[in-house]
């Protein structure tokens, strides 16, 4: 008896820990993901401004410069501006939104890299900087937001999974 | 006739599909010989083919009456714009300063639009609000049977001027003149020559990413988008040719640097446009040439019998035409 009420405790403390831990781990994926997109966009931006690439050659070089998570972001964009030719470039990005949503990303971030799509090869290499520059500054302003928010939410989830599972565990005893 | 409407395709394939599919409808004959598609914001949709203008409907039908042509929208032209520039206007940022974009086939693509002034220089074009595919189609063969008339006794080729009005032929002429005296002809017995061509406007080798679209032969070597009077001095000092090909002179640079050609003992051929040699004699920038006899032949055309006629073949010594041909 001992035995199944031991065990039963020692599944619900790990379940419970595992929940916490693993609904914090979506502050600290998200920081991660807004890094490795940060830096997709930074290669981004070389292969357009110091290289002039075409953008079709430029998403499928910066895919294969990222880690994989990211680098899927720019070759959805890449397949539809090659299989749609439609023209239209926000269109192509507005395709890889549903993937973004499975990235952590929150809505001000899917929001932020999608502004990419109305801009992205639409001028001349000076005035495509400058906008780089723009959204590389908002884009840190969100990592350092999202920091914030790992470092407040992460830890408090991680102890409210292991709090909850003591205290089941105790009302239960 | 099928690189005709080859290259017709392959200009369509950077229209959206709204303005793509109504254009692959049109008739065989319009295909194989459109020279210009124009599309110009809430105007009808326009093909200029065999000297006129005609207008195609959302179902393919061609039409001299604006009122049954396609409407084009700010929206389809961005778009098409976006398509033509593989979605990069930051690549093509220096030729669109110029007012067109060479594209894959060596066809020209003009824009208009508004004009960026920067402090000393065009700085580019926004709001484009037209665009004018101009179709070049390669024609081999055409000057074949004049080769042997800009050739002397010794093998040595005549500076030749080749006169026309826009549209009528002068660019296909050259790059076919171009072409033969590149590669030489052993059974007419003609040497080939090295040759320079400076293609200031992309539009006698149509070079598309570092690769000429056009056939301009095997001994041509070509600077691209270079202006006529850099390119023929960066020739001279650097490639050692036998004749140098340009389009389209005129300008007083453009005479100054010919005048350095010539002198280096190269061979010159032009073109010019005009309507014959009387158009053109007075000139600033070309009178000097006549006074001085520079050009042994000109090659006057016109399109009476349709596009690339040649009128004349004119002695640039005694002005007699040498041209019996229809």
């Amino acid at each position: 008896m001992f035995f199944i009420k031991a065990s039963l405790f020692i599944l619900i403390f790990i379940t419970s820990t595992s929940l916490g831990f693993l609904y914090g781990k979506k502050y600290s994926k998200r920081v991660e993901n807004l890094i490795a997109l940060q830096q997709g966009i930074r290669i981004l931006q070389s292969e357009i401004i110091i290289f002039s690439n075409p953008l079709p050659e430029a998403l499928k070089n910066t895919s294969n410069k990222v880690n994989k998570q990211i680098a899927k972001i720019f070759l959805i964009i890449r397949d539809s501006l090659l299989k749609n030719h439609s023209g239209d470039i926000y269109y192509s990005f507005l395709v890889s939104e549903i993937y973004l949503k499975d990235l952590f990303f929150r809505k001000e971030d899917i929001d932020l890299f999608l502004s990419l799509g109305k801009m992205i090869g639409k001028t001349n290499r000076l005035d495509q900087e400058k906008q780089f520059n723009y959204l590389l500054v908002e884009l840190e302003t969100l990592i350092t937001e999202a920091k914030e928010d790992r470092k407040k939410n992460e830890k408090m989830y991680r102890s409210l999974g292991l709090l909850l599972g003591l205290g089941i565990i105790i009302i239960l005893i | 006739m099928k690189d005709g409407i080859d290259a017709f395709n392959l200009v369509l394939s950077n229209f959206i599909p709204e303005i793509r599919l109504p254009l692959s409808k049109i008739p065989k004959d319009y295909k194989e010989g459109v020279e210009e598609i124009r599309l110009r914001v809430n105007s009808p949709l326009n093909i200029y083919y065999s000297g006129k203008d005609y207008f195609v409907s959302g179902k393919g039908e061609v039409s001299l009456n604006p009122k049954e042509g396609l409407q084009i929208s700010l929206n389809a032209i961005e778009k098409i714009f976006q398509l033509t520039t593989n979605y990069s206007i930051y690549a093509l940022s220096e030729e669109i300063k110029y007012g067109f974009i060479t594209i894959r086939g060596g066809h020209r693509v003009g824009i208009g639009g508004k004009i960026i002034y920067g402090s000393s220089d065009i700085e580019g074009i926004k709001d484009i609000s037209s665009l004018n595919f101009r179709i070049a189609r390669q024609k081999i063969g055409i000057s074949n049977h004049i080769i042997p008339k800009l050739i002397d006794k010794d093998g040595n080729f005549y500076n030749t001027l080749i006169i026309s009005p826009p549209q009528c032929g002068k660019t296909t002429l050259l790059r076919d003149i171009v072409r033969n005296l590149s590669n030489g002809d052993f059974e007419n017995k003609y040497r080939g020559f090295k040759i320079g061509v400076v293609d200031e406007r992309s539009e006698i080798a149509g070079i598309y990413n570092g690769i000429p679209q056009k056939d301009v032969g095997i001994r041509t070597d070509i600077l691209d988008g270079c202006l006529k009077s850099h390119g023929i001095m960066m020739l001279i000092r650097a490639m050692s040719p036998e004749i140098i090909a340009v389009d389209e002179i005129g300008s007083a640079q453009d005479a100054k640097a010919i005048d350095e050609a010539l002198r280096a003992g190269i061979k010159l051929i032009a073109t010019v446009h005009g309507r014959n040699i009387a158009d053109i004699r007075m000139r600033n920038g070309l009178k000097n040439f006549f006074q001085e006899k520079i050009f042994k032949r000109y090659i006057v055309l016109d399109n009476s019998l349709g596009v690339g006629t040649i009128r004349a073949i004119i002695d640039g010594e005694t002005y007699q035409n040498l041209w019996r041909g229809k």
